[in-house]
């Protein structure tokens, strides 16, 4: 017989292996179905079994450059990241350490702009990209991601340095730290695996954005969503070749959300600093 | 040399003000305690001093020269804080070394100064740890030891001795008074408890609702209250 705790283990693992199972399956469903011809794809649990094929990955070179598409992805989601970081954490730091009564307010008036659904303004932004012809560019893309990722930004960096006693800023100040100093000598080494986290989600949130880059871009600036997209048109649905694709696509971020999965569950769990 | 002079110092948040016209002058190596009941003002006072809160009207002078629109890093004080406020990522030496890096003083320079005040606080076993790693007691002189590095003329405790337990507490209050002696500095000490009033004061404050009741000698307050509150504030021990 089990002891009481040894019971608790085997139930509470057999739960987190399903629910991980559960999560992590559509992605080794899409990874398995890229391997697929077309006519398996469709066929169901038929195919369990199937002689494994690169031609959907033939395919989808023949018909598109993937290294021009991922370093758009690339370019736009580090670059909209490290701008909504710079803009985020001096904003954080003047509302942590020094809040006047409507500091909630504003921090609520930052997040509202999410709850705004994007094809809601769609029109105008895509006319104000046109008027200073930037549709198709990567700084179209790089704006709208920092602007959309910023609120997010900023409330996770707020609760990061939410933790951090203001009493430690106000010794960096009598000791002569200005405020850029306190940043960057106090504040951001005190806060990194929050900062590298929140970093981290924004990528992941700028690479896997659809809606925007499909519509602003087209072919010159066009990241690895729009590529996906392209194989979801006019002829019909070819699923083998979306999942290679799609498999293509999330591959680089997934490498990069597990080398740095430490670095992000330290961030997200990220206590007390004394 | 450093006299403190305040007149007519007031502070407001919003419509509550919490400093209410505040004339004080203090003396060149004068240890003033401040004491009070809690929300008095009497940190709020402090740190009006240190340049971390804004003086809404009246004047600070420092030496004569008015400080209000002096940022705090200028006013030749250093503060010590009732959390200690230590650099969590810092060493002990890196944390007692960070004002005078600030300044631009060359490393070799800032090591001999470091040293020097760590060997008083006899702190020099531990220069190489974390604030993590020391004890209440070791925290609160590494703390002290960061305020003197900067050889300040003016020396500012905030209720530092409330997270050190009883025994510790009543040892770190003898070692403040021989500091005192030995820095030959002004400071000025807030606390909630008349006990270290008592014992370590020149002179003591005693503040109530944003007002000054008293300014007077430990014995002076304790054989002539000017009135029931100071009386019954100090008398209570």
């Amino acid at each position: 017989m089990l002891s009481a705790r040894q019971r608790t283990t085997l139930y509470s693992g057999i739960a987190g292996w399903t629910l991980a199972l559960c999560l992590f399956f559509p992605i080794f469903w899409m990874l398995v179905t890229s391997f697929k011809t077309e006519a398996e794809a469709i066929g169901g649990m038929n195919s369990l079994f199937f002689v494994p094929t690169l031609e959907n990955y033939t395919a989808i070179n023949e018909r598109a450059n993937y290294a021009s598409y991922l370093l758009n992805s690339v370019v736009v989601s580090f670059t909209a990241t490290v701008l909504a970081l710079a803009i985020a954490l001096p904003t954080v730091y003047s509302m942590v350490f020094f809040p006047t009564g409507r500091t909630k307010d504003v921090l609520m008036w930052i997040l509202s702009t999410k709850m705004l659904p994007p094809v809601g303004v769609l029109v105008p932004i895509y006319l104000m990209f046109k008027s200073v012809h930037l549709i198709d560019s990567r700084a179209a893309l790089i704006v709208v991601y920092t602007f959309g990722n910023l609120p997010i930004v900023v409330w996770m960096l707020y609760s990061f340095f939410k933790d951090v006693p203001g009493e430690i800023i106000e010794a960096s100040r009598m000791d002569g730290a200005t405020t850029l100093q306190q940043i960057r000598l106090i504040l951001v080494p005190l806060t990194l695996p929050g900062i590298a986290s929140t970093g981290l989600l924004s990528v992941i949130l700028c690479w896997n954005e659809a809606f925007w880059s499909i519509n602003l871009t087209s072919t010159a600036a066009a990241p690895l969503t729009s590529l996906v997209a392209s194989f979801s048109s006019p002829e019909g649905l070819f699923w083998a070749k979306l999942s290679a694709v799609s498999s293509l696509a999330v591959a680089p971020i997934i490498l990069f959300g597990w080398i740095t999965q430490k670095q992000l569950v330290r961030g997200l769990t990220f206590g007390a600093v004394k | 040399m450093a006299n403190i002079t305040l007149k007519s110092v007031r502070k407001a948040y919003g419509i509550h003000e919490v400093i209410r016209s505040v004339d004080l002058s203090i003396n060149d190596r004068e240890f003033v305690v401040f004491v009070g009941p809690s929300g008095c003002g009497k940190s709020t006072l402090l740190r009006m001093i240190a340049g971390l809160e804004d003086i809404d009207g009246g004047d600070l002078t420092i030496d004569g020269e008015r400080c209000n629109d002096i940022p705090p890093d200028r006013r030749g004080l250093a503060m010590v804080f009732q959390s200690y406020a230590l650099y969590p990522h810092m060493t002990v030496e890196e944390n007692m070394g960070f004002a005078l890096k600030l300044a631009g003083v060359p490393e070799r320079k800032r090591k001999e100064q470091v040293h020097k005040v760590a060997e008083t606080l006899q702190l020099t076993q531990l220069l190489a740890r974390k604030p993590k790693d020391l004890s209440g007691g070791q925290r609160q002189r590494v703390a002290i030891g960061r305020a003197i590095v900067r050889n300040p003329k003016v020396f500012l405790f905030d209720e530092p001795l409330s997270n050190l337990d009883a025994s510790l507490r009543v040892r770190m209050r003898g070692e403040l008074i021989k500091l005192h002696r030995q820095l030959d500095a002004t400071m000025i000490y807030v606390t909630h408890d008349q006990v270290e009033a008592m014992t370590m004061a020149d002179r003591i404050v005693v503040l109530n609702q944003g007002r000054i009741e008293q300014v007077g000698t430990p014995l002076e307050l304790y054989r002539h209250p000017k009135n029931i509150f100071v009386a019954g504030f100090l008398g209570s021990t």
